[in-house]
């Protein structure tokens, strides 16, 4: 069903629509998942595989946590890159203690450094998105299944006779449950004129 | 509520032409202290999110409800245009203070007034096993 190429702002599966999807809870509620971490006295680690909403998550937490918990929280993701690892270190340095740091791919934190921000965010409070156990307590595991991936997709606004629940499957199957990726074969689809716009999307001919 | 109106609806202008129109705002969660209306550009697409602000109109201290008229001009770029990886979108926004109630509406900044398209007709990317 190849049609034309689709402008890139048209594309339904384009990154900032898809970061602007909540995170799901697939057990308990937000209230519930706050009591947890002021047991763990706000340290405590998102563990999950690749592609599971860990980054979705602690970015909304950085709007959650001042609603639920009353104190601040701070985003933050350790840099691919690591020569620019270092000055990650040190903003968090500088922010523990005052706040709860959200701290996104945290298994990249140099050694040191990691031992200085479990120190320093006694004080404040430390959560942590690593893909297995990483010495603090895991407050919460990310997974995924393909009824999240379609859920998804629905509120991205194409319906089951536009995307069918077996194609979603398989593409879930594909990527094996990494929903950034399904997602991003998706945006190419669209893209290469594969796959329709949802028919809200259409623009007039 | 934020809303924007754009005189006669023109959504599409050339650089230079002028970009008038009316933000309103009322029931805002929050009294505002300020309104903002802004010419942005932002990037939408595959890859991370670009933004920029090309231009500010402030309003300080706002009544609770309110209509107030603003006039860009339009820049002379970058054009808006759209391949099938990246778009570079122009917008006027209009944000409430402190509650942060905004409103948006795209426009097309370009020769003509017609959004640059890069893409051609090209091979299909290839696919996992299901197809649509």
């Amino acid at each position: 069903m190849a049609s034309h190429p689709v402008p890139a702002r048209l594309n339904p599966f384009a990154v900032d629509r898809v970061t602007a999807l909540p995170f799901r809870l697939t057990a308990g509620d937000w209230p519930a998942l706050m009591t947890r971490l002021q047991d763990l006295n706000y340290r405590g680690a998102v563990v999950g595989p690749q592609g599971s909403g860990k980054t979705t998550l602690l970015e909304q937490l950085e709007r959650e946590i001042p609603i639920h918990l009353g104190r601040a929280a701070w985003y933050v993701r350790m840099p691919h890159q690591p020569s620019q690892r270092a000055a990650v270190v040190d903003a968090v340095l500088a922010r523990a203690g005052r706040a709860i740091v959200l701290l996104d791919s945290a298994e990249k934190t140099p050694w040191r450094g990691w031992n200085a921000i479990l120190r320093k965010s006694r004080a404040g409070g430390l959560v942590v998105a690593v893909h297995r156990r990483c010495g603090l307590p895991v407050w919460l595991r990310t997974t995924t299944n393909p009824q999240l991936l379609t859920s998804l997709i629905r509120e991205l606004g194409y319906t089951s006779d536009e995307l069918p629940q077996d194609a979603i499957q398989a593409v879930f199957r594909h990527y094996r449950g990494n929903l950034r990726e399904a997602l991003r074969f998706l945006y190419d689809q669209v893209a290469h004129g594969n796959l329709p716009l949802p028919g809200f999307a259409r623009p007039p001919q | 509520m934020i809303s924007i109106q754009l005189e006669n609806d023109q959504q599409a202008f050339q650089p230079g032409d002028t970009i008038a129109g009316t933000a309103s705002w009322q029931d805002l969660s929050k009294p505002p202290e300020r309104v903002e209306v802004r010419l942005i550009w932002f990037t939408r697409g595959k890859g991370d999110l670009d933004v920029g602000i090309h231009e500010t109109r402030t309003l300080a201290h706002p009544a609770e409800s309110g209509r107030e008229p603003f006039r860009f001009v339009a820049p002379d770029e970058p054009y808006s245009f759209s391949g099938k990886l990246i778009s570079l979108v122009w917008a006027i926004e209009a944000i409430a203070f402190p509650s942060q109630e905004a409103a948006q509406v795209e426009i097309v900044v370009a020769p003509e007034g017609k959004e640059i398209l890069l893409h051609r007709g090209d091979a299909l990317s290839t696919a996992p096993s299901s197809s649509f």
